[in-house]
């Protein structure tokens, strides 16, 4: 048989380990635990233990020893816990004698865990029971921590709150603490160690509440609560750090801002901010707005910021009223870009860290000052539009070539250009900027190249869509001189003497619409007339298809003329200057004779004399009565400071006055024209993505995609959407008309 | 240990690292064998492991020194054979730097006391040229160097500050290289000539003949090479030293202990300069004394824990330690469990020289000693040479075995002890231990908290399909099958035969698996 000449193995016998019975074992490992516990150990054989447990362990008998090891330290312990419980000494002691007793535990245990070596690795792991060494902690927890923990939990605060008061770090106490929250932070339960269930939160509500009562904000000036609150912040953190883990610490710093800053310096919070502000101090509100980290509180700060800026603006007077109008707008606009200025300034230098605000801008000072004024144009309207735009007509009429002002009147601006973005009615700037550009450019009151420049800056702000009619206009008059030049290098016999610079403009992209009736029927000087159709012809071969119309009623004419006093330029409108010139040929001419000599209409003529002959400044007419017939001659005696004097047209007679009302509507019967064209085009594009939509659906989507351009108004959307359904883009639904379809 | 035996030892090692037999990779490992040497075919024992894909294997051996130097042919070929991206970066983050020292748990200990702090015994001290002393452990001095050993008998025999006119660098790197610490790069220009003459006065094997080639070599890759390769030989030398010492001095003083009263005899004269004192019972009740160093019993996990705490041992020892050299006569006892004086000697033949062999006679008393001192390396070593000496196995009762691994829980020794039982398992049959066996086994289950399997059986089962060389999907191919003639071929019929028996022993048992 296989198995019946061996050789036997029996473990204990070949080891020579002595046969001794459960009990007397026991009594020599006893025996070692209060040699440990007694910290003698010097008599004891590490031999002799280690094989007790080792012969213990190989006759199974590892489940009685654990269990017996187990009560026997409880035992131990329990008679520990009566000399800390009991104890009714001050906070300090208490924790020192905990401290104390949790180190020499540990080394107790450290060396009971050495001895039982062989159990831990024979009997612990393989049945998946605690090693001794963590065995013995998981009793210390249980005996100790847990019986102890009210006494530990309230010393140990009452012992911190103590160092708060005096308000200097002791690292004799704060040592202490450390010890003890390693301990807490050791020993565990199932899951969490004693530290973050049972301390973490009682210290957290005691800190918070510690804190809620420590400073009472009504007694203090604000900056004297923020240094405060400041201090007491700071003393915190550097105690909290002394002894807690970096987890623990920042919820604690949570816990602090809530109570310091959310609980008392939000009350106050809106009052420090206007101080910063009102005070430019940068440092100041760098270091309020330092002070936390939280969203919320950066947002409270940053709205006190923003309504600190709009009170500023709101201060700014905005008059209204035709009265000094253009004053008005130039002294509002320009206090309204210093105060963006200012504030962009000064909030530039504030680092506001890494907030999510509404407005994308990459600085966030841009983001808020935008905010803001947005804010307050929108509450203006189109005032605002039309004054930022005579405020840049302002600065254009300012601007002269190579000047030293360039520089600021540029910088004015380039400014101005970023409110403009901000403007709420940008049609109706646009609209008065078209205005004003184009007399500004008929006039030649502006240079150029800074008009270009400007329109330029607008159209980075605000779109193409808005710039591309001053674009046109812009280029109309580059190309007028062009021509002009052309014109002149054409003409073989110069005409010297009459300096003539035709604009040609494309009549679509100006601000006026029909050409002034008179222009068909008025006759000029022959000298004039001769040019202009000389001018005609040039063009017509150049360009054969295009129409050239005159707009005298939009040219200037500058005469030059010797009077007693002396010579002076004067400009009048076409009209006024032939009627002038008639007086080279007469010496006294009726209004009645004018006419026929011109063809102006009889009460167009009287309003122009009359402002010939009216008007102090430019008084180079005089009417004599005879019989009631009045005649007009030259005021050969007029007189002046200045050599160029301009003559004003005085608000027009019955039938211009008409007419430019018959303009003005069709200027904004046009502007609703473009409007609609463009809201229809939108129209399409989303119900060629769509297909059917709802008519309440489709408002929507296009109101807002079209929202930076215009507001959509319902009868305007319903014309666009009539024009659509007559061109047979869409269709309505044969079911339900609400719904439209798209007709591809 | 004979070339020819290296290179069967060599050729095992290979096998090993194709199959990823850890245990026996670090037993070959620790015979001495070269593990960067190559087989008939040129592939290095790391290049297999890397190509076959046992990448705690390709640690182990770069942990004992095998070099992946990617500037050689060789370490290119493991880098780019290795199966796995893991092995390739442990390969890679395995640059030569890491790698001198060759024989890492032996030469790392012998080291790690040139700067121990600690309580060990420091028996002699050196007063060099500038008058710096250095201490140095006498019994290693003496294991290192022939020479030094004759002066200690001799003229430094009752001096405990020997005067020594040596530049103070050079005694420095001196003694540091007897303690196997690696500091060939850090020898400058200038220490040569002084060292190579030091090395020669004592006798030091190979230092000089290193410190020749490396002066005139300037290419730093050579010079690393070369300093690679004979870090490595210091360690064997090291190593065949200190087996010399053990077997000449320590067991060459050794006492046998007629009456157990009798008085020690001065440790002074032991050419062994001990610190302690291992006392061995054998089974007839003969002790003898082994003198030792605790600096080297502090290899085992054992001895080490029991210096830590201020225990009886420590504190004798301690005391001893402080006594004048002349009155030192009382030294610390420590006993080993009873056991063959052999074995114990196998045991601190393991402890000083890592040397593991273990005729197969001893390995079940060297497994159960490696188990109570926790010394777990020598206990893989010792199971494994159990499992590959087939006379270990005519001898022994396999179910004594199988009891042996539960008691102390080493894996394979049980597996061992299965496929045995599985491949006589018809002369087995009718033994009653095999029940019983099986019933210890399930009372096992509870132990270890599983529910319906008994480990013993599933071995015994995964081991007879082993046996037939037979897959999971043959069989219930073959279940399918009435071609007597055909099953009798593969062997399935055996098989069923044998799983029958194991069914039958568990119904008579009333097993329910």
């Amino acid at each position: 048989m296989i198995t019946n000449k061996k050789i036997k193995i029996d473990v204990p016998e070949k080891l020579g380990l002595s046969e001794k019975s459960f009990e007397q074992s026991w009594e020599i490992i006893k025996h070692a635990i209060d040699h440990i516990y007694g910290d003698d150990t010097a008599e004891l054989s590490f031999e002799q233990v280690y094989r007790t447990v080792y012969t213990i362990v190989l006759n199974r008998k590892g489940l009685v020893l654990y269990n017996k090891l187990k009560t026997y330290i409880i035992q131990k312990l329990s008679l520990l816990r009566e000399t800390i419980c009991k104890n009714s000494a001050r906070d300090y002691e208490m924790l020192e004698t905990m401290v104390r007793l949790w180190e020499t535990q540990c080394n107790c245990f450290k060396i009971i865990g050495d001895l039982m070596m062989y159990m831990d690795k024979v009997y612990c792991k393989p049945n998946r029971c605690l090693e001794v060494y963590d065995m013995c902690l998981d009793l210390f927890r249980v005996e100790i921590l847990h019986k102890c923990s009210s006494f530990l939990i309230s010393a140990l605060i009452s012992d911190i709150e103590e160092i708060r008061n005096l308000g200097s770090l002791d690292s004799k106490h704060t040592n202490l603490w450390k010890v003890i929250i390693g301990m807490m932070e050791t020993l565990h339960g199932n899951r969490d160690s004693f530290f973050l269930t049972d301390f973490e939160p009682v210290l957290i509500s005691a800190t918070e509440e510690y804190y809620d009562k420590i400073i009472d904000i009504k007694l203090l000036t604000p900056i004297d609560s923020l240094e405060k609150i400041k201090q007491l912040k700071q003393f915190e953190d550097v105690l909290d750090s002394s002894f807690l883990n970096a987890d623990s610490h920042s919820k604690l710093k949570t816990v602090l801002e809530n109570v310091l800053i959310w609980g008392k310096l939000s009350d106050i919070i809106e009052d420090l901010t206007y101080e910063a502000m009102e005070l430019l101090d940068e440092k100041l509100l760098q270091e309020i707005y330092d002070l936390s980290s939280e969203e919320k509180y950066r947002f409270a700060i940053i709205e006190a910021i923003k309504s600190y800026i709009s009170k500023s603006a709101i201060k700014i007077p905005l008059k209204d009223g035709s009265r000094k109008k253009g004053q008005n707008a130039i002294t509002w606009s320009s206090e309204v870009v210093n105060l963006f200025r200012k504030q962009h300034l000064f909030l530039k230098s504030i680092n506001f860290g890494s907030i999510q605000l509404n407005n994308l801008a990459a600085d966030k000072s841009i983001a808020i000052l935008e905010d803001v004024f947005s804010m307050y144009f929108s509450k203006e309207e189109s005032l605002s539009s039309e004054y930022f735009s005579t405020y840049v007509d302002y600065c254009m009429k300012r601007a002269k070539d190579n000047d030293v002002e360039m520089v600021t009147i540029k910088q004015d601006l380039l400014d101005s250009t970023r409110l403009i973005k901000l403007l709420s009615k940008k049609d109706t700037f646009e609209k008065t900027y078209r205005k004003q550009l184009s007399r500004r450019l008929l006039q030649q009151r502006s240079v150029v190249e800074i008009e270009k420049w400007t329109v330029q800056m607008i159209k980075k702000v605000l779109g193409a869509f808005f710039t591309s009619k001053l674009e046109i206009m812009l280029r109309d008059v580059s190309l007028s001189s062009e021509i002009l030049q052309g014109f002149k290098d054409s003409m073989t016999n110069s005409i010297e003497y009459l300096s003539f610079v035709p604009q040609v403009l494309t009549r679509i992209s100006w601000p006026f619409q029909s050409s002034n009736p008179i222009d068909e029927i008025v006759s000029l000087p022959p000298r004039m007339s001769q040019v202009l159709a000389g001018f005609e012809g040039y063009y017509s071969s150049r360009y054969k298809e295009r129409v050239l119309k005159w707009a005298h009623h939009l040219s200037v004419i500058e005469i030059g003329c010797q009077f007693n006093t002396g010579y002076y330029e004067i400009s009048f409108s076409v009209y006024a200057g032939a009627i002038f010139l008639l007086f080279e040929d007469y010496e006294e001419l009726t209004l009645k004779e004018i006419y026929e000599l011109t063809h102006i209409p009889e009460e167009y003529v009287k309003s122009l004399v009359i402002s010939m002959s009216t008007v102090p400044r430019c008084k180079i007419l005089k009417k004599s009565s005879n019989s009631g017939s009045t005649k007009f001659s030259v005021n050969y005696f007029f007189s002046s400071s200045n050599r160029k004097v301009k003559v004003p047209v005085i608000a027009g007679p019955v039938l211009s006055h008409k007419s430019e009302n018959l303009a003005n509507h069709n200027l904004v019967d046009t502007y609703e024209n473009e409007i609609i064209m463009v809201l229809s085009a939108t129209i399409v594009r989303v119900m060629k993505t769509e297909g059917r939509l709802s008519h309440q659906r489709l408002l929507e989507i296009v109101t807002k995609q079209t929202l930076p351009l215009f507001d959509v108004t319902p009868s305007i959307f319903k014309r666009g959407i009539q024009l659509l359904l007559e061109k047979e883009y869409i269709q309505r639904d044969a079911d339900d008309t609400s719904y439209y379809h798209y007709l591809s | 240990m004979t070339n020819e035996s290296m290179d069967k030892n060599f050729e095992e090692l290979c096998y090993s690292c194709r199959t990823g037999d850890m245990d026996n990779v670090d037993r070959l490992i620790s015979t001495g064998v070269n593990v960067n040497n190559v087989d008939k075919f040129d592939n290095s024992p790391l290049f297999l492991a890397s190509l076959c894909g046992h990448e705690r294997v390709v640690k182990l051996l770069l942990q004992r020194g095998a070099v992946c130097d990617r500037d050689r042919y060789e370490g290119a070929r493991c880098i780019y054979g290795a199966l796995t991206d893991a092995i390739r970066d442990t390969l890679l983050s395995y640059d030569i730097s890491k790698a001198v020292d060759v024989k890492q748990p032996f030469a790392t200990h012998i080291s790690s006391l040139y700067n121990d702090e600690g309580i060990l015994k420091r028996d002699v001290s050196f007063k060099v040229s500038n008058g710096r002393v250095f201490t140095a452990h006498r019994f290693l001095l003496c294991a290192r160097s022939n020479i030094l050993a004759g002066k200690m008998t001799n003229e430094w025999l009752k001096r405990e500050v020997i005067s020594i006119e040596v530049r103070s660098d050079i005694f420095e790197i001196f003694l540091k290289f007897l303690y196997l610490i690696p500091i060939l790069h850090q020898i400058e220009p200038g220490q040569y000539e002084e060292l190579i003459n030091l090395s020669s006065k004592f006798k030091i094997e190979l230092l000089s003949e290193f410190l020749d080639k490396a002066r005139h070599i300037s290419d730093p890759t050579e010079k690393s090479r070369l300093m690679s390769d004979y870090q490595y030989k210091f360690t064997e030398v090291a190593r065949k030293q200190l087996l010399v010492f053990v077997n000449n001095c320590i067991f060459g003083s050794a006492i046998d202990l007629v009456d157990s009263a009798q008085q020690v005899t001065s440790p002074m004269n032991c050419p062994a300069y001990p610190d302690i004192q291992l006392a061995v019972k054998n089974r007839n009740g003969d002790t003898r004394l082994y003198p030792c160093h605790l600096a080297i019993l502090n290899r085992a996990e054992y001895f080490r824990v029991m210096f830590t705490n201020n225990f009886k041992e420590k504190v004798t020892y301690v005391k001893a330690k402080y006594l004048p050299g002349e009155c030192n006569c009382v030294i610390p006892q420590l006993t080993l469990p009873n056991c063959e004086f052999e074995v114990a000697e196998i045991i601190l033949r393991y402890l000083y020289a890592d040397n593991t062999d273990i005729p197969w006679m001893y390995a079940v008393d060297v497994l159960l000693l490696a188990d109570i001192l926790l010394e777990d390396r020598l206990k893989t070593i010792s199971s494994t040479i159990i499992t590959q000496s087939k006379e270990f196995i005519e001898q022994y009762n396999v179910f004594d075995v199988l009891y042996l691994s539960w008691e102390i829980g080493v894996e394979r020794l049980e597996q061992f002890a299965a496929k045995f039982i599985a491949i006589h398992l018809q002369e087995l049959y009718n033994d009653p231990e095999i029940k019983r066996a099986i019933v210890l086994s399930s009372e096992r289950i509870s132990f270890r908290q599983e529910t319906d399997t008994i480990e013993l059986v599933d071995d015994i089962r995964y081991y007879l399909l082993r046996k037939y060389s037979f897959e999971p999907d043959d069989v219930e191919l073959f279940e399918n099958q009435d071609d007597l003639e055909y099953l009798k071929q593969v062997g399935y019929l055996e098989y069923r035969k044998d799983m029958e028996m194991v069914d039958h022993i568990l119904a008579e048992l009333e097993l329910d698996v």
